[in-house]
Protein backbone atom coordinates (compact mmCIF):
# COMPACT_ATOMS: atom_id res chain seq x y z
CA UNK A 1 0.00 0.00 0.00
CA UNK A 2 1.59 3.32 -0.65
CA UNK A 3 1.85 5.59 1.77
CA UNK A 4 0.67 9.30 1.65
CA UNK A 5 3.99 10.05 3.25
CA UNK A 6 5.84 8.44 -0.01
CA UNK A 7 4.23 10.75 -2.10
CA UNK A 8 5.07 14.19 -0.87
CA UNK A 9 7.36 15.70 -2.46
CA UNK A 10 10.45 16.17 -0.61
CA UNK A 11 13.71 18.49 -0.98
CA UNK A 12 15.86 16.04 -2.68
CA UNK A 13 13.16 15.69 -5.61
CA UNK A 14 12.66 19.54 -5.93
CA UNK A 15 16.95 19.53 -6.29
CA UNK A 16 17.11 16.92 -8.57
CA UNK A 17 14.20 18.27 -11.12
CA UNK A 18 15.68 21.86 -10.63
CA UNK A 19 19.57 20.26 -11.50
CA UNK A 20 17.57 18.12 -14.31
CA UNK A 21 16.06 21.53 -16.08
CA UNK A 22 19.69 23.32 -15.56
CA UNK A 23 21.25 20.73 -16.98
CA UNK A 24 19.08 20.31 -19.87
CA UNK A 25 19.06 24.17 -20.59
CA UNK A 26 23.12 23.44 -20.32
CA UNK A 27 23.06 21.46 -23.02
CA UNK A 28 20.05 23.60 -25.10
CA UNK A 29 22.73 26.28 -24.81
CA UNK A 30 26.10 24.63 -25.62
CA UNK A 31 25.39 24.26 -29.53
CA UNK A 32 24.38 27.68 -29.52
CA UNK A 33 27.57 28.83 -28.11
CA UNK A 34 29.76 26.60 -30.38
CA UNK A 35 28.20 27.47 -33.30
CA UNK A 36 27.66 31.42 -33.06
CA UNK A 37 29.88 31.57 -30.78
CA UNK A 38 31.83 34.19 -33.89
CA UNK A 39 28.46 36.11 -34.04
CA UNK A 40 30.65 39.48 -35.69
CA UNK A 41 31.68 40.08 -39.29
CA UNK A 42 34.98 41.78 -39.41
CA UNK A 43 35.43 43.11 -42.99
CA UNK A 44 39.30 44.21 -43.40
CA UNK A 45 40.66 46.33 -45.66
CA UNK A 46 43.93 46.13 -47.09
CA UNK A 47 45.11 44.70 -43.46
CA UNK A 48 42.64 47.22 -42.01
CA UNK A 49 39.56 46.61 -39.71
CA UNK A 50 36.85 48.53 -42.43
CA UNK A 51 33.85 47.11 -40.25
CA UNK A 52 32.78 44.77 -37.71
CA UNK A 53 28.63 43.68 -38.34
CA UNK A 54 26.55 41.64 -36.27
CA UNK A 55 26.11 38.19 -37.79
CA UNK A 56 23.14 37.91 -36.39
CA UNK A 57 21.08 40.80 -37.79
CA UNK A 58 20.66 41.14 -41.73
CA UNK A 59 22.61 44.09 -43.55
CA UNK A 60 24.28 45.10 -46.51
CA UNK A 61 28.05 47.13 -45.97
CA UNK A 62 28.90 48.90 -49.52
CA UNK A 63 32.78 48.81 -49.33
CA UNK A 64 33.91 51.89 -51.13
CA UNK A 65 32.16 50.74 -54.21
CA UNK A 66 34.56 47.63 -54.25
CA UNK A 67 31.99 44.95 -53.30
CA UNK A 68 29.11 44.03 -51.08
CA UNK A 69 29.24 42.20 -47.60
CA UNK A 70 25.39 40.85 -47.36
CA UNK A 71 24.67 39.18 -43.89
CA UNK A 72 21.54 37.21 -44.37
CA UNK A 73 19.55 34.80 -42.24
CA UNK A 74 23.06 33.83 -40.04
CA UNK A 75 25.69 33.98 -42.59
CA UNK A 76 27.73 36.63 -44.47
CA UNK A 77 28.47 36.41 -48.64
CA UNK A 78 29.65 38.64 -51.41
CA UNK A 79 27.96 40.32 -54.15
CA UNK A 80 28.71 42.93 -56.59
CA UNK A 81 32.38 42.48 -56.36
CA UNK A 82 34.80 44.61 -58.92
CA UNK A 83 37.61 41.87 -58.83
CA UNK A 84 38.49 40.60 -62.48
CA UNK A 85 37.31 36.99 -61.85
CA UNK A 86 34.89 37.46 -58.94
CA UNK A 87 36.29 33.89 -57.15
CA UNK A 88 35.08 36.37 -53.73
CA UNK A 89 31.13 36.47 -54.86
CA UNK A 90 31.51 32.01 -55.45
CA UNK A 91 32.80 31.60 -52.04
CA UNK A 92 30.22 29.73 -49.95
CA UNK A 93 28.69 31.92 -47.76
CA UNK A 94 30.96 31.98 -44.33
CA UNK A 95 29.11 31.52 -40.72
CA UNK A 96 31.60 29.66 -38.49
CA UNK A 97 34.21 31.00 -36.04
CA UNK A 98 37.56 31.31 -37.69
CA UNK A 99 35.72 31.15 -41.46
CA UNK A 100 37.03 33.55 -44.23
CA UNK A 101 36.41 35.07 -47.85
CA UNK A 102 39.33 36.72 -48.85
CA UNK A 103 39.33 38.95 -52.44
CA UNK A 104 42.61 39.23 -53.05
CA UNK A 105 42.54 41.60 -55.87
CA UNK A 106 40.37 44.06 -54.27
CA UNK A 107 42.37 42.92 -50.92
CA UNK A 108 39.79 42.29 -48.47
CA UNK A 109 39.07 39.58 -46.15
CA UNK A 110 35.86 38.77 -44.42
CA UNK A 111 36.37 37.48 -41.11
CA UNK A 112 33.65 35.78 -39.00
CA UNK A 113 35.39 36.36 -35.48
CA UNK A 114 36.09 34.59 -32.41
CA UNK A 115 38.28 31.40 -31.82
CA UNK A 116 36.98 27.77 -32.87
CA UNK A 117 37.90 24.37 -32.53
CA UNK A 118 36.96 23.96 -36.44
CA UNK A 119 39.88 24.80 -38.91
CA UNK A 120 37.69 23.91 -41.52
CA UNK A 121 34.46 22.70 -43.35
CA UNK A 122 34.11 19.83 -45.54
CA UNK A 123 30.82 19.74 -47.74
CA UNK B 1 38.34 23.66 -61.65
CA UNK B 2 35.32 25.93 -61.27
CA UNK B 3 35.98 25.96 -57.29
CA UNK B 4 36.71 28.24 -55.19
CA UNK B 5 40.35 27.24 -53.76
CA UNK B 6 41.65 28.62 -50.49
CA UNK B 7 45.07 27.95 -48.81
CA UNK B 8 45.49 28.40 -45.02
CA UNK B 9 49.28 28.78 -43.54
CA UNK B 10 51.03 29.56 -40.27
CA UNK B 11 54.08 30.66 -41.41
CA UNK B 12 55.48 34.24 -42.63
CA UNK B 13 56.01 33.35 -47.36
CA UNK B 14 56.87 35.69 -49.45
CA UNK B 15 55.27 35.54 -53.05
CA UNK B 16 52.60 32.86 -50.97
CA UNK B 17 49.82 34.36 -53.44
CA UNK B 18 52.13 34.25 -56.26
CA UNK B 19 52.97 30.58 -55.16
CA UNK B 20 49.71 29.44 -55.01
CA UNK B 21 48.25 30.80 -58.58
CA UNK B 22 51.45 28.84 -60.28
CA UNK B 23 50.41 25.45 -58.16
CA UNK B 24 46.49 25.69 -59.03
CA UNK B 25 47.33 26.80 -62.82
CA UNK B 26 49.62 23.53 -62.78
CA UNK B 27 47.18 21.30 -61.25
CA UNK B 28 44.59 22.68 -63.93
CA UNK B 29 47.06 22.05 -67.17
CA UNK B 30 47.79 18.40 -65.58
CA UNK B 31 44.06 17.77 -65.54
CA UNK B 32 43.41 19.18 -68.88
CA UNK B 33 46.15 18.66 -71.16
CA UNK B 34 45.02 15.41 -72.41
CA UNK B 35 41.26 17.20 -74.15
CA UNK B 36 39.95 18.68 -70.95
CA UNK B 37 37.80 17.33 -67.83
CA UNK B 38 36.16 15.73 -70.44
CA UNK B 39 38.04 13.23 -72.39
CA UNK B 40 35.95 11.73 -75.28
CA UNK B 41 36.09 9.83 -78.48
CA UNK B 42 34.89 10.49 -81.73
CA UNK B 43 34.74 7.28 -83.24
CA UNK B 44 35.29 3.65 -82.57
CA UNK B 45 38.26 2.50 -81.50
CA UNK B 46 39.33 5.72 -80.72
CA UNK B 47 42.35 5.63 -78.60
CA UNK B 48 43.96 8.96 -76.64
CA UNK B 49 47.62 8.81 -75.30
CA UNK B 50 46.94 9.94 -71.18
CA UNK B 51 49.48 11.59 -69.17
CA UNK B 52 50.98 9.86 -66.13
CA UNK B 53 48.91 11.27 -63.87
CA UNK B 54 45.70 10.56 -65.78
CA UNK B 55 46.64 7.04 -66.46
CA UNK B 56 46.80 6.44 -62.96
CA UNK B 57 43.82 8.32 -62.10
CA UNK B 58 41.73 5.95 -64.54
CA UNK B 59 43.41 3.12 -63.30
CA UNK B 60 42.11 3.98 -59.76
CA UNK B 61 38.90 4.42 -61.15
CA UNK B 62 38.84 0.90 -62.60
CA UNK B 63 39.54 -0.29 -59.02
CA UNK B 64 35.94 1.64 -57.61
CA UNK B 65 34.63 0.16 -60.29
CA UNK B 66 35.13 -2.95 -59.72
CA UNK B 67 34.07 -2.99 -56.24
CA UNK B 68 30.98 -1.01 -56.55
CA UNK B 69 30.01 -3.54 -60.24
CA UNK B 70 29.71 -0.23 -61.80
CA UNK B 71 27.99 2.12 -59.57
CA UNK B 72 30.86 4.19 -59.98
CA UNK B 73 32.18 4.70 -63.46
CA UNK B 74 34.71 7.26 -64.43
CA UNK B 75 32.95 7.20 -68.35
CA UNK B 76 29.48 8.35 -66.88
CA UNK B 77 30.71 11.95 -69.59
CA UNK B 78 27.91 11.19 -71.74
CA UNK B 79 25.65 11.95 -69.27
CA UNK B 80 27.08 14.27 -67.17
CA UNK B 81 27.06 16.65 -70.77
CA UNK B 82 23.64 15.52 -71.58
CA UNK B 83 22.16 16.57 -67.87
CA UNK B 84 24.34 19.72 -68.05
CA UNK B 85 23.59 20.09 -64.21
CA UNK B 86 25.17 23.42 -63.56
CA UNK B 87 23.42 25.35 -66.43
CA UNK B 88 19.73 23.15 -67.08
CA UNK B 89 16.69 24.10 -65.61
CA UNK B 90 14.71 21.40 -67.03
CA UNK B 91 15.85 17.64 -67.15
CA UNK B 92 16.57 16.20 -70.44
CA UNK B 93 14.48 14.05 -72.91
CA UNK B 94 14.05 10.14 -71.87
CA UNK B 95 15.60 9.12 -75.45
CA UNK B 96 18.71 11.74 -74.78
CA UNK B 97 19.38 9.74 -71.52
CA UNK B 98 19.18 6.46 -72.67
CA UNK B 99 20.91 7.39 -75.70
CA UNK B 100 23.58 8.68 -72.94
CA UNK B 101 23.36 5.76 -70.51
CA UNK B 102 24.03 3.56 -73.96
CA UNK B 103 27.54 5.00 -74.18
CA UNK B 104 28.44 4.48 -70.18
CA UNK B 105 30.34 1.47 -69.33
CA UNK B 106 33.81 1.50 -67.48
CA UNK B 107 34.12 -2.22 -69.47
CA UNK B 108 34.20 -0.92 -72.71
CA UNK B 109 37.81 1.33 -71.82
CA UNK B 110 40.55 -0.44 -72.20
CA UNK B 111 43.94 0.64 -70.32
CA UNK B 112 47.29 -0.29 -71.64
CA UNK B 113 49.82 1.58 -69.99
CA UNK B 114 48.92 5.18 -70.77
CA UNK B 115 47.09 4.64 -73.86
CA UNK B 116 43.17 4.61 -73.54
CA UNK B 117 41.10 3.37 -75.69
CA UNK B 118 37.07 3.78 -76.16
CA UNK B 119 35.03 1.00 -77.61
CA UNK B 120 32.72 3.13 -79.13
CA UNK B 121 32.46 6.93 -80.58
CA UNK B 122 30.50 9.14 -78.45
CA UNK B 123 31.86 7.53 -75.19
CA UNK B 124 34.07 9.63 -72.95
CA UNK B 125 35.32 10.06 -68.90
CA UNK B 126 34.73 12.74 -66.78
CA UNK B 127 37.00 13.50 -64.10
CA UNK B 128 35.00 16.09 -61.88
CA UNK B 129 34.61 13.29 -59.60
CA UNK B 130 38.41 13.12 -59.19
CA UNK B 131 40.32 16.05 -59.77
CA UNK B 132 39.71 18.10 -57.12
CA UNK B 133 40.89 15.31 -54.77
CA UNK B 134 43.87 14.65 -57.02
CA UNK B 135 44.73 18.30 -56.95
CA UNK B 136 44.69 19.02 -53.41
CA UNK B 137 47.02 15.67 -53.06
CA UNK B 138 49.69 17.36 -55.76
CA UNK B 139 49.60 21.19 -54.60
CA UNK B 140 50.58 19.88 -51.28
CA UNK B 141 53.78 17.81 -52.71
CA UNK B 142 54.56 21.43 -54.04
CA UNK B 143 53.59 23.37 -50.93
CA UNK B 144 55.81 20.96 -48.80
CA UNK B 145 58.53 20.94 -51.28
CA UNK B 146 58.38 24.62 -51.73
CA UNK B 147 59.31 25.23 -47.54
CA UNK B 148 55.62 25.49 -46.40
CA UNK B 149 55.54 23.12 -43.33
CA UNK B 150 51.94 22.95 -42.54
CA UNK B 151 48.04 24.34 -43.46
CA UNK B 152 45.37 23.62 -45.32
CA UNK B 153 43.73 23.61 -48.87
CA UNK B 154 40.20 23.48 -49.40
CA UNK B 155 39.05 23.18 -52.99
CA UNK B 156 35.62 24.00 -52.98
CA UNK B 157 34.85 21.73 -49.45
CA UNK B 158 37.58 19.36 -50.58
CA UNK B 159 39.47 19.68 -47.04
CA UNK B 160 43.46 18.39 -47.31
CA UNK B 161 45.45 19.43 -44.22
CA UNK B 162 49.00 18.52 -43.85
CA UNK B 163 51.78 18.59 -41.45
CA UNK B 164 51.40 19.34 -37.72
CA UNK B 165 48.82 22.04 -36.55
CA UNK B 166 50.31 24.56 -34.72
CA UNK B 167 47.16 25.86 -33.17
CA UNK B 168 46.38 22.01 -31.47
CA UNK B 169 49.08 20.69 -29.10
CA UNK B 170 48.12 17.08 -31.03
CA UNK B 171 48.90 19.12 -34.58
CA UNK B 172 45.57 17.52 -35.95
CA UNK B 173 42.98 20.04 -37.85
CA UNK B 174 39.47 19.64 -36.86
CA UNK B 175 37.49 19.51 -39.87
CA UNK B 176 33.79 20.33 -39.45
CA UNK B 177 31.14 18.41 -42.09
CA UNK B 178 28.79 20.57 -43.11
CA UNK B 179 25.05 19.49 -42.29
CA UNK B 180 23.17 18.04 -45.63
CA UNK B 181 19.94 19.50 -44.23
CA UNK B 182 21.43 23.03 -42.91
CA UNK B 183 24.39 23.87 -44.99
CA UNK B 184 24.94 26.56 -42.11
CA UNK B 185 25.39 24.19 -39.81
CA UNK B 186 27.83 21.27 -39.09
CA UNK B 187 27.15 17.65 -37.74
CA UNK B 188 30.25 17.51 -36.13
CA UNK B 189 34.11 17.27 -36.74
CA UNK B 190 36.78 15.28 -37.71
CA UNK B 191 40.45 15.45 -35.96
CA UNK B 192 43.01 14.43 -38.74
CA UNK B 193 46.42 14.77 -40.03
CA UNK B 194 47.78 14.85 -43.46
CA UNK B 195 44.83 13.30 -44.93
CA UNK B 196 41.70 14.71 -47.11
CA UNK B 197 38.10 14.88 -46.12
CA UNK B 198 35.96 14.81 -48.79
CA UNK B 199 32.05 15.12 -48.62
CA UNK B 200 29.51 13.91 -51.49
CA UNK B 201 25.55 15.17 -51.42
CA UNK B 202 22.98 15.90 -53.32
CA UNK B 203 22.62 19.67 -52.13
CA UNK B 204 26.02 20.58 -53.73
CA UNK B 205 24.34 21.42 -57.19
CA UNK B 206 20.75 20.66 -58.49
CA UNK B 207 18.18 22.17 -59.87
CA UNK B 208 14.11 21.78 -58.66
CA UNK B 209 11.79 20.98 -61.98
CA UNK B 210 7.96 20.37 -61.30
CA UNK B 211 8.91 20.38 -57.58
CA UNK B 212 11.51 17.90 -57.62
CA UNK B 213 15.72 17.82 -57.37
CA UNK B 214 18.16 16.51 -59.99
CA UNK B 215 21.27 16.86 -58.12
CA UNK B 216 24.51 16.26 -60.22
CA UNK B 217 25.18 13.07 -58.44
CA UNK B 218 24.37 10.59 -61.55
CA UNK B 219 23.80 7.06 -61.51
CA UNK B 220 25.48 5.47 -64.00
CA UNK B 221 23.04 2.44 -64.01
CA UNK B 222 19.46 4.46 -64.34
CA UNK B 223 21.34 7.31 -66.44
CA UNK B 224 18.96 9.65 -63.71
CA UNK B 225 21.01 11.32 -60.25
CA UNK B 226 21.18 8.80 -57.83
CA UNK B 227 17.99 8.03 -55.87
CA UNK B 228 20.52 7.37 -52.25
CA UNK B 229 19.38 6.44 -48.93
CA UNK B 230 22.07 8.97 -48.05
CA UNK B 231 21.74 13.24 -47.51
CA UNK B 232 25.93 13.11 -47.51
CA UNK B 233 28.97 10.38 -47.04
CA UNK B 234 32.18 11.97 -45.82
CA UNK B 235 35.58 9.95 -46.76
CA UNK B 236 38.74 10.53 -45.27
CA UNK B 237 41.55 9.44 -46.72
CA UNK B 238 45.02 9.89 -47.52
CA UNK B 239 45.18 9.38 -50.89
CA UNK B 240 42.65 12.53 -52.75
CA UNK B 241 41.46 10.89 -55.86
CA UNK B 242 39.95 7.73 -53.77
CA UNK B 243 38.55 9.64 -51.21
CA UNK B 244 36.80 11.99 -54.11
CA UNK B 245 35.88 9.26 -55.83
CA UNK B 246 34.80 6.43 -53.04
CA UNK B 247 32.60 9.99 -51.88
CA UNK B 248 30.93 9.90 -55.25
CA UNK B 249 30.83 6.29 -55.39
CA UNK B 250 29.30 5.04 -51.79
CA UNK B 251 26.76 8.08 -51.99
CA UNK B 252 25.43 6.13 -55.32
CA UNK B 253 25.51 2.93 -53.44
CA UNK B 254 24.30 3.60 -50.32
CA UNK B 255 25.24 3.36 -46.64
CA UNK B 256 25.03 -0.33 -46.54
CA UNK B 257 27.13 -1.57 -49.61
CA UNK B 258 28.89 1.29 -49.06
CA UNK B 259 30.03 -0.19 -45.78
CA UNK B 260 31.16 -3.71 -47.35
CA UNK B 261 32.63 -1.62 -50.22
CA UNK B 262 34.91 0.26 -47.45
CA UNK B 263 35.53 -2.95 -45.94
CA UNK B 264 37.58 -4.30 -49.27
CA UNK B 265 38.90 -0.35 -49.68
CA UNK B 266 40.11 -0.42 -46.25
CA UNK B 267 42.65 -3.50 -47.11
CA UNK B 268 44.41 -1.24 -49.54
CA UNK B 269 43.75 1.93 -47.72
CA UNK B 270 43.54 1.09 -43.97
CA UNK B 271 43.22 4.84 -42.98
CA UNK B 272 40.34 5.25 -44.87
CA UNK B 273 36.91 6.22 -42.70
CA UNK B 274 33.53 7.80 -43.52
CA UNK B 275 30.89 9.78 -42.02
CA UNK B 276 27.54 8.67 -43.74
CA UNK B 277 24.31 11.03 -43.10
CA UNK B 278 21.21 9.27 -43.87
CA UNK B 279 18.44 10.59 -45.99
CA UNK B 280 16.49 10.54 -42.29
CA UNK B 281 19.14 12.48 -40.99
CA UNK B 282 20.93 9.23 -39.07
CA UNK B 283 24.51 9.36 -38.86
CA UNK B 284 26.43 6.23 -38.76
CA UNK B 285 30.63 5.69 -39.37
CA UNK B 286 33.60 3.00 -40.43
CA UNK B 287 36.63 3.29 -39.13
CA UNK B 288 36.09 6.88 -37.43
CA UNK B 289 37.86 5.09 -34.48
CA UNK B 290 40.90 6.16 -36.27
CA UNK B 291 40.50 9.91 -35.72
CA UNK B 292 38.76 11.73 -33.24
CA UNK B 293 35.46 12.61 -33.76
CA UNK B 294 32.19 14.58 -32.05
Amino acid sequence: MINEKDLKIRKNDIFLAASVIILCLIIAVIPFFFFFDGSSVLIYVDGELYAEKSLNENSVTDIDGLMQVVIENGKAYVKNSVCPNGACEHSAPVFASGESIICLPNKIMIKISGETEMDAISG
Amino acid sequence: MDTVVTFTVYQKYDGFSSLCNSLLTSAEKTLTECGGYMISSSEDGQTVELTDTLASLVERSFFISELTEGDYDLSVAPLVAVWNIKNNTEPPSESDIERARSLVGYKNLDLEKNKLTFSFEGMGIDLGSVGKGWAGDAIVKELVLNGVDCGIVNLGGNIRVFGDNPKNESGQFSVGIKDPFDTQAIIGYVNVKNTNVITSGAYERFFEYNGEIYHHILDPKTGFPAKSDLASVTVICSDGAVADMLSTALFVVGEERGSQILKTVSELYPDVAAIFVSAGGEITTFNTQLYGTD
